[in-house]
């Protein structure tokens, strides 16, 4: 008798794709270690795209080798983008850079993105974001419980990465994350990063922004520019103050690489206030970090974890 | 474990025409003749398997003396001898007298020689690997014990020139993994008299390698930029459809 498919979970394959990935890139003149970050997302990615797991019954070579074929095309088009890391190293290197960062940076860190975030979400006694948003008490729970979260987890080597090139090849860091992993990162490499968390005239320059919140700055009142959180379903947030900056500084006349990293673009205040103006007016070098496979031919894209692309097209590194 | 292999239908082992460079010419009265031209024109045919004599048997359509075939296949008289003896054991010849005897198809031998089966054995002898429209095909017999060893003969070869291509060990791939998933997915080799067990472990063998083989072509074709993702994706998915529809199930 052919026991029920439902028992099993593709993660059973996870020790053997992992070995025959290791020896597949051995083989290729690759450090498995090296490329350990892009094999575990390779390996995440191609599990995703198994659409019936209960065949693994069955046919438990064939899923399994899916598995591993899968995630070598992912891994085979992730080396495959020497030209783009060298073009994007040599503009990063030549004009500098503004990095907009999003949840994708801190997947590393295994910081909770927003589709489990309805978790946190039901812990805190809401059933969503506009709960949280009229339940004062509510919202206050969720920050507290969310910087617990953070506090558990470690900071990622595409933080230290940041952290170490700013400010000399990154001028500015636009961190839409309510995490404190970049700050952290920094303290951890003696660095410090002047941060800017509430919309309020910055007196300096070269700094790290954080328009959409901070587990450093948590206040009952959540209010949008001062302390307030910006949640995944709102339109995004960018500080007046920021504007004024940007004008001020001579940013907009200034030539720079504007890199955008594990950030989904979904949020249209973040693309008519800040993508737009920096790729397009006038056009700048752009270059996009992310992990869709589907967009390794566009020119600008680079696929691939945060962690590894940047120390590819980062001139500093740790 | 060690593959059972098939007993009547030995690859020969003097090289074939195909294995022959079709460029060599050989110099006939000031014409360059190839290889194939000479040897029917010097009555000097390239060797053949038991299979071609079954098959030429068929073509004659009456029996035909024990020289003749010697002739007919250019083989010495002990190796035509030992081939007869392993067609006649089978029962798809039959010998009449002793010197020099008649040998003769038997219906045994006659039904055997289907052409799908017969046209898939002269791919592989062109040193071509089964596709998986062929795998279909053998699936049509695999639950007819009189081609049991004929579909063995086959997989064989197929497993042996997968290996001299693609380096791979198709069987050795098969049970890649297998200490490290748990009990109930790991799956027994066959016993060596289970010829019926021992053919759907080779189809499996062969299906899984072949569906590699598909899908990583796939893989650079989409990273060359020759098709797009979508592309790349839908004919994925065709071979994830294919394969699991050729795999023989396992059953516990």
């Amino acid at each position: 008798m052919i026991e029920s498919p439902s028992t099993f979970s593709l993660d059973i394959f996870d020790s053997p794709v992992k070995d025959h990935l290791y020896f597949i890139v051995k083989s290729l003149g690759y450090d498995p270690h090296e490329l350990l970050p892009v094999i575990e997302v390779a390996i995440k990615r191609a599990k995703e795209l198994i659409r019936k797991p209960e065949e693994s019954i069955f046919y438990p070579q064939i899923i399994m080798y899916k598995i591993i074929e899968e995630a070598l095309r992912y891994i085979l088009g992730v080396l495959s983008q020497s030209e783009k890391f060298a073009s994007a190293y040599k503009r990063i290197r030549s004009y500098s850079s503004i990095f907009l960062v999003g949840a994708g940076l801190s997947f590393e860190s295994n910081m909770p993105l927003s589709d489990t975030l309805e978790d946190l979400l039901k812990f805190c006694g809401a059933k969503n974001y506009d709960e949280l948003r009229k339940n004062k008490k509510k919202c206050l729970k969720f920050k507290q419980e969310f910087k617990k979260i953070c506090n558990k987890k470690s900071v990622g080597t595409s933080h230290k990465l940041i952290a170490h090139n700013f400010p000399k090849y990154i001028l500015e860091i636009i961190c839409l994350n309510w995490d404190n992993l970049i700050e952290r990162a920094a303290k951890e490499l003696g660095k410090v990063i002047n941060k800017i968390n509430e919309d309020v005239a910055a007196t300096g320059e070269r700094y790290l922004w954080k328009f959409h919140g901070d587990v450093d700055n948590i206040k009952k009142d959540n209010v949008k520019g001062k302390g307030g959180w910006v949640f995944p379903d709102e339109e995004g947030y960018v500080f007046n103050n920021f504007s004024k900056y940007v004008k001020e500084k001579g940013l907009l006349n200034s030539i720079f690489t504007f890199v955008i990293v594990g950030y989904s673009e979904k949020e249209r205040n973040i693309y008519k206030k800040i993508i737009e103006t920096f790729e397009k007016k006038p056009k700048r070098p752009t270059f996009r970090v992310g992990l869709d496979l589907k967009r390794l031919h566009d020119k600008n894209y680079i696929v691939g974890p945060a962690d590894f692309v940047l120390k590819n097209i980062l001139p500093l590194q740790l | 474990m060690a593959t059972k292999k098939s007993e009547h239908f030995e690859v020969s082992k003097k090289v074939p025409l195909e294995m022959i460079s079709e460029k060599q010419k050989i110099y006939v009265k000031g014409e360059w003749l190839s290889i194939e031209e000479v040897s029917i024109k010097y009555g000097k045919p390239i060797t053949t398997t038991p299979l071609g004599i079954l098959e030429w048997l068929r073509e004659k359509e009456e029996p035909v003396n024990f020289y003749g075939l010697i002739k007919e296949f250019n083989l010495n008289k002990n190796t035509a001898y030992s081939m007869i003896r392993k067609l006649e054991a089978k029962g798809l010849i039959v010998r009449i007298g002793k010197r020099n005897p008649l040998i003769g198809l038997t219906e045994k031998g006659y039904k055997l020689l289907v052409p799908e089966l017969i046209e898939i054995d002269r791919k592989l002898t062109k040193k071509e690997t089964l596709t998986f429209k062929n795998i279909e095909t053998i699936l049509k017999f695999i639950d007819k014990p009189e081609y049991f060893d004929l579909i063995l003969n086959i997989l064989d070869k197929d497993i042996k020139l997968r290996n001299e291509k693609f380096n791979v060990d198709c069987i050795k791939d098969l049970y890649f993994g297998q200490e490290l998933l748990p009990e109930e997915m790991r799956v027994a080799r066959p016993k060596e008299n289970d010829v019926k067990e021992l053919i759907k472990e080779k189809l499996r063998a062969i299906v899984l390698h072949e569906y590699r083989r598909l899908y990583r072509l796939t893989t650079f074709e989409f990273i060359n930029g020759k098709i797009s993702y979508e592309e790349c994706m839908k004919k994925t998915e065709d071979y994830d459809r294919i394969a699991i529809n050729l795999f023989p199930r396992y059953i516990r």
